[in-house]
């Protein structure tokens, strides 16, 4: 009898799992100056982030050394403006949006295919793209370089 | 005389070593059948995951002493409403294979205990039809995945118990391993593949609870009958 039971008791018993991956997607951004043909952290002080036409909404404000930036899902391309105390420059990204279940404890992520991203240059310097999938993971997009005194 | 009889006969059990003598081969009759069952575990499980809904039925004829034929199948349908999105499945499966009971069978005892493989496929749709995003700074996307038909191919070890309770009446489980072997990768995976289990998982290992009822018929079996004598 027991031989019966004990399995109809160890599948009634097993529990349901729960979402443990990360659901943020965001592009992140590294902060760069290079030195003597070396490229080293860098930040941006006093700086304010908001996306084109959202001044209202400023995602960061302060010295950052990295970003980490929403992109619009609903379009296939957007715009972040950095704002100093007496420069500005705008980032402008393009991208090929894609839906993908993450996991059904987890739900729905969008993913950002073959980044491509443009910048004016007053305070940045340049700009690389070092990984032109945005997903859910904390690896590095774009690298920002700027020129310290 | 009476005495060294009764010595002659300890000294031959214990030196005498009794040997099995076979017989030649011969066929006999005995009862076997073909069991349709179905699978009681979903019942539970409907009980504990309402959104799903489906039935097995399992079906196996044998052919041979203790190998059996086997034709599995059923149905599955699958509702999802969570935050952020709904999903929906329903597909079918039917998997084909042998089992072989390995209990030496006595002529009164119906008892088995099996292993048996099996190849399987499933034919499934399954779409998103209400996806949200969240998103705080942009705004929301509100989206769909649309329906999309897989045939994943899958290929199975089973081993198990069946006893018979009440006359052709049968009781049983097994435990299956399921190896995936076709599966086109999608933008969404399925939830679940009917037959197969958790489509997340590489090697799935699900359990059968299986009634089952027998329709007897005489089934042809080639025994070797041993009879023990003494020998050397």
């Amino acid at each position: 009898m027991v031989a019966f039971i004990l399995p109809a008791t160890a599948a009634a018993c097993s529990s349901s799992p729960r979402c443990v991956e990360d659901t943020d997607v965001y592009l992140n951004a590294g902060i760069y100056t290079v030195r003597e043909g070396k490229e080293e952290d860098a930040f941006l002080q006093d700086v304010k982030v908001y996306g084109l036409g959202r001044e209202d909404s400023v995602l960061v404000k302060g010295s950052v050394s990295r970003l980490h930036l929403p992109l619009d899902a609903r379009q296939d391309s957007c715009a972040w403006v950095l704002q100093g105390d007496t420069w500005r420059d705008t980032l402008f990204f393009r991208y090929r949006r894609t839906t993908r279940l993450l996991s059904f404890e987890c739900g729905f992520i969008a993913e950002f295919k073959d980044l491509h991203a443009e910048s004016t240059y007053h305070h940045l310097d340049s700009l690389a793209v070092k990984a032109p999938v945005v997903t859910n993971t904390h690896e590095e997009n774009l690298r920002l370089y700027i020129d310290l005194p | 005389m009476k005495r060294t009889c009764v010595f002659i006969s300890i000294f031959l059990s214990l030196v005498v070593p009794l040997r099995a003598q076979e017989d030649q081969p011969h066929d006999t009759m005995r009862l076997g059948g073909v069991r349709l069952g179905m699978d009681l575990l979903p019942f539970a499980g409907f009980l504990f995951d309402p959104p799903m809904k489906g039935y097995e039925l399992f079906l196996d004829a044998e052919f041979s002493d203790g190998w059996y034929l086997v034709a599995e199948g059923g149905r599955l349908k699958y509702d999802k409403t969570e935050p952020g999105y709904s999903y929906s499945m329903k597909g079918s499966y039917m998997k084909m294979g042998i089992d072989h009971n390995f209990l030496k069978r006595l002529p009164e005892e119906n008892e088995s205990l099996f292993w048996g493989l099996r190849v399987a496929a499933a034919d499934l749709t399954h779409e998103a039809p209400e996806v949200t995003i969240r998103d705080g700074y942009w705004g929301d996307l509100n989206t769909a995945i649309p329906a999309a038909n897989l045939r994943p191919f899958w290929f199975e070890v089973t081993a198990g118990i069946k006893a018979e309770v009440l006359k052709n009446l049968f009781l049983g489980w097994n435990v299956r391993g399921h190896f995936l072997l076709i599966y086109p990768k999608e933008v969404m995976q399925p939830y679940i593949i009917p037959g197969y289990g958790n489509a997340e998982k590489k090697f799935p290992v699900t359990f059968n609870y299986v009634i089952s009822y027998r329709f007897p018929y005489k089934l042809r079996v080639r025994e070797k009958k041993r009879r023990m004598v003494p020998g050397g």
